[in-house]
């Protein structure tokens, strides 16, 4: 590269080869854009508004019914905007060229996976839970319900590492097939599709992503709720399955894509 | 490019198989340093699939390639930090402006300092006639101005190889002239590696091409070397009147090895290939005169053009053809 004496050349190496570019074009998309804060206002006040409205109107308001209405927004109804947020990260960029034409340039292809996974994870868990648990911490204790600080902050983890499961499977199925039916379809039906699987047992309904969010069928907090309340949950099982499969999909998803042809 | 110049790309029989069908089959080419080389070929000749193969974009099924003297599979990586590269359809993330997508590409090359990459993507932004469209975002573009911008971003390193596939073939006549202006004031700077249908941009700017067909090298050497390869000398005559009498004559004369008689605008155009140069320039006009009623209007060697020359080898190795794939002298380097 005669003419280049200038620069001071990237001197990343390997798999991190291109990575920080990568990583500073994702964060940029989310944080320097008006995205985050009219993404992340939006579903705050949407969450806020129906939490008011069901721990307000409620005579014998319970703790767990805030939480529940939380759990809905940030734990399901989460998934879809996740799911639909990063369908094209990979899928759309193979379909577009544009991943051709990134990977023409010193990129390793683990940087581009993860150059996916990161800043989208962060905006997302930014919009999806942070900005709403924050409002809804206010909106709960204003209503009476006895919060701990460090619980809640437990509660919001595992709330995120709920989101991170489909964000991961959605990456892995964008890596895996080359059209967005398949990659938009999975993960949707598996979300909404788990309460089939809760009637086969109690074993079964504690090893499900759907129990980190949801209460089980025989009436018990789902994860978050409960640590958020200081509870101790019934299982951590599912906690240590979605974090498995996670690092799982993560694997098969880098795996795919350094076999990916363009 | 002198033939002592280092080599930059060597494949050693490149093969790429999809399912059944084999889109490159045992390429062996050189390309030499500072060279604009042309790959040429029909649609679906392989011309794409080497390029792909030679930036890692997939794997060869067999065989395998340099660059630079490294593994295009094992250092797929650092051989693309000297490489620049235009596909023959570029695609960018649409909501990034020209000068951004330019920053952009540069950041994979430079950490900074800023300046010096500001300076690099105006000199670009320049370069390709852009900078009054620097700042709209990429999904206003025309196909023309993504080609310039694709052009740009392939030059943003100061690449040490460019490899561009069909550069020329969104570009209007003006912006084709450009990109050929482009690729010679280069040459001393990098080695320039192309694809394109367009045989005339081969001809005014390559010293060195492949001809690809059906995935298989059919030739490869200099411009001169295939235009001599079509061996022998090739009479042009052109005249008025009945030409038919004539025909016979001079077909039958032994030093006539092919006649070839075409009528246009009530002319006839003869192109007689010859085994006697001398004898035929002799006598050819000659036993045409004989005849009166024919009046000869043009008369000499034909200069064959490159796409003549294309044509003919790429018919020659066609699939069922008794042609050998390698055809005459285009020998492999």
């Amino acid at each position: 590269m005669a003419g280049n004496s200038a620069f001071e050349l990237v001197s990343e190496r390997g798999w991190r080869r291109g990575l920080g570019n990568l990583m500073g074009a994702g964060f940029a998309a989310w944080f320097k854009t008006n995205t985050w804060w009219t993404f992340g206002g939006a579903w705050t006040a949407v969450t806020c508004a129906i939490m008011a409205g069901a721990v307000f109107s409620a005579d014998d308001t319970e703790p767990e019914l805030g939480l529940l209405v939380f759990g809905l927004s940030a734990g399901l109804f989460a998934t879809i905007a996740v799911v639909i947020t990063v369908m094209s990260e990979i899928v759309g960029e193979k379909q577009s060229g544009t991943a051709a034409w990134v990977l023409s340039k010193p990129v390793s292809r683990t940087a581009f996976i993860v150059a996916k996974l990161v800043p989208n994870a962060v905006g997302l868990l930014v919009c999806l839970v942070v900005m709403p648990g924050i409002a809804a911490y206010v909106v709960l204790s204003l209503a009476g319900t006895n919060l701990t600080p460090l619980g809640y902050l437990a509660g919001m983890g595992v709330l995120s590492l709920n989101l991170l499961f489909y964000l991961t499977m959605t990456v892995m199925l964008g890596a895996l097939f080359s059209r967005r039916g398949a990659v938009i379809a999975i993960p949707l039906a598996f979300a909404f599709g788990q309460q089939l699987l809760l009637g086969l047992g109690p074993a079964v309904g504690q090893m499900l992503p759907y129990t980190l969010v949801m209460p089980t069928s025989d009436g018990s907090p789902s994860v978050s709720a409960a640590l958020a309340l200081g509870q101790q949950p019934d299982s951590y099982l599912a906690v240590s399955l979605v974090t498995f499969c996670i690092v799982v999909f993560v694997a098969v998803s880098i795996w795919r894509f350094e076999r990916e042809e363009f | 490019m002198a033939s002592e110049d280092p080599i930059v790309i060597q494949t050693s029989g490149l093969t790429k198989t999809y399912e059944e069908v084999q889109a490159l089959r045992a390429l062996d080419l050189a390309v030499r340093q500072h060279s604009i080389f042309g790959f040429l070929g029909p649609n679906g000749a392989g011309k794409t699939t080497t390029i792909k193969l030679l930036l890692g974009l997939i794997r060869p099924t067999s065989g395998g390639a340099t660059i630079f003297g490294q593994d295009i599979i094992t250092d797929s990586v650092d051989i693309r930090t000297r490489v620049g590269y235009l596909a023959q359809d570029p695609r960018f993330y649409e909501h990034m402006t020209a000068r951004e997508t330019l920053d952009f590409t540069a950041r994979f090359f430079f950490k900074g300092p800023k300046t010096a990459i500001n300076e690099r993507v105006e000199e670009m932004l320049e370069l390709v006639d852009l900078a009054g469209k620097a700042d709209r975002p990429i999904k206003g573009f025309s196909g023309g101005e993504r080609q310039r911008l694709g052009v740009a971003q392939a030059q943003v390193n100061y690449p040490d190889l460019l490899i561009l596939d069909e550069p020329a073939a969104s570009l209007d006549p003006l912006g084709r002239h450009d990109m050929l202006r482009i690729m010679e004031r280069l040459r001393k700077y990098t080695t320039v590696f192309f694809s394109t249908h367009i045989l005339d941009d081969v001809q005014q700017v390559s010293d060195t091409v492949a001809i690809l067909n059906h995935g298989q090298l059919v030739a490869h050497g200099s411009i001169e070397e295939l235009l001599a390869s079509r061996g022998g000398v090739v009479l042009s005559v052109t005249m008025r009147g009945d030409a038919e009498k004539a025909h016979s004559r001079v077909a039958s004369q032994d030093w006539v090895t092919d006649l070839q008689a075409r009528k246009r605008n009530g002319a006839t155009t003869w192109t007689v290939s010859v085994s006697d140069a001398q004898k035929a320039e002799a006598l050819l006009l000659r036993l045409l005169l004989a005849d009166e009623s024919l009046v000869v209007t043009d008369f000499g060697r034909k200069e064959y053009e490159l796409e003549e020359v294309f044509i003919d080898i790429v018919e020659k190795a066609a699939p069922g053809s008794d042609a050998s794939t390698e055809g005459g002298s285009h020998g492999r380097q």
